[in-house]
């Protein structure tokens, strides 16, 4: 039998990394996540400009409430994706022992999963049902009777919602698939 | 990328041993990891990239050898997850179980056996492939459990069933 190990060991290798080579791959990287930020925070503006013109031009004061509601909320998810650190980032703690890496990885998309609605559907939904409500007592569609146009507006709620819980069900299950993990690597601690 | 000028000659330094004492394992596990050879070599230099940060902190709490594999690995477990490539992959102990009876007879080369090992590495899941890598560098046990903090027992376990695997695969292989 061939020993797998001097099969493996005896590969030839010929790729080089220079110094210069990872300093330049270093910038790249940098650069990398910097731009990735700047999109973030250009689509956060986007959504803050947009909003800031709803409360300018649309009727009635519950849908002006709303929007703003929504740029405030905007601003709060901004500043904790940035607390709890930037997803373009390479995790922290590479010297650690695999285990403990993969661990602390898997923590952190389980702990993610369980909190997002705390953090980022939540703070959303005050504005999002001020503007609804504004929909529903405070402005119609035009050419469109008040029982239908409320007949739409249950249907786009309903959409949302049916949205929102299935990405819901999808963080529950996805973070008990990861706390199952951690079990089995704390197990192989022991 | 900023650096402290006072480590700047220190990190390099360190690095550049490091490097030279075990670029061939780095290149053999980017090569186990990833099978497109363009994102292989990218993988290679992100491995590098981070050993080369990681000697700014090295600071002898373990030996060499076990923190760069450490640096490595993870490395290369990052850049598995980052490609959106995370295999469900099987465990050791399922292909061990389903790979009970002797394949037909056939005549390979080393080259041949070499591309069956890499498909069985990239078929595990990824904590038995870095297991199984760590193994084909020719560690001992006790090298394994400093650098996956695995307890000893639970490393002798997957071992003993990484070497029944093997020896089946390559007998198989080789008959």
């Amino acid at each position: 039998m061939t020993d797998p190990i001097h099969v493996w060991k005896s590969q030839t290798t010929e790729d080089t990394v220079t110094l210069e080579t990872i300093r330049n791959r270093a910038n790249k990287f940098q650069r990398r996540i910097a731009m990735a930020n700047r999109i973030e925070y250009a689509a956060s503006a986007l959504v803050v400009v947009v909003f800031a013109f709803y409360v300018w031009i649309l009727p009635g004061l519950l849908l002006k409430l709303g929007s703003a509601l929504v740029i405030a909320a905007t601003f709060y998810i901004v500043w904790q994706l940035r607390r709890r650190g930037s997803p373009h980032a390479v995790p922290d703690g590479t010297a650690l022992a695999l285990i403990d890496f993969h661990r602390n990885e898997l923590a952190r998309r389980r702990d993610l999963a369980r909190s997002a609605w705390r953090w980022y559907i939540l703070p959303a939904l005050p504005g999002v049902l001020l503007m609804i409500a504004g929909r529903w007592f405070q402005s119609h569609t035009p050419g469109r009777t008040i029982d239908r146009d409320h007949l739409f507006i249950i249907f786009g709620v309903f959409i949302c919602a049916l949205i929102v819980a299935g990405v819901r069900y999808v963080q529950v299950v996805g973070a008990r698939k990861m706390q199952e993990q951690i079990d089995e690597l704390d197990g192989l601690r022991q | 990328m900023p650096m402290q000028d006072s480590s700047l000659d220190s990190q390099d330094g360190r690095y550049k041993a490091a490097a030279d004492e075990f670029g061939p394992a780095l290149e053999r596990l980017a090569r186990g990891v990833e099978a497109d050879p363009a994102e292989r070599h990218d993988l290679l230099q992100d491995i590098h990239l981070a050993l080369w940060r990681s000697m700014a902190l090295f600071d002898g709490r373990c030996s060499l050898r076990s923190w760069v594999y450490r640096v490595a690995h993870n490395t290369a477990a990052s850049h598995v997850v980052a490609r959106r490539r995370v295999p469900k992959g099987k465990c050791i102990e399922e292909l061990e179980l389903a790979d009970g009876q002797p394949g037909p007879e056939e005549a390979v080369s080393d080259g041949q056996l070499l591309e069956r090992l890499m498909d069985l590495i990239r078929s595990l899941r990824p904590q038995d492939a870095q297991l199984m890598l760590l193994y084909l560098e020719d560690l001992s046990a006790e090298d394994i459990g400093e650098i996956t903090a695995m307890s000893a027992g639970a490393v002798a376990t997957k071992i003993h069933r990484i070497k029944a695997l093997l020896a089946r695969q390559f007998w198989k292989a080789r008959r």
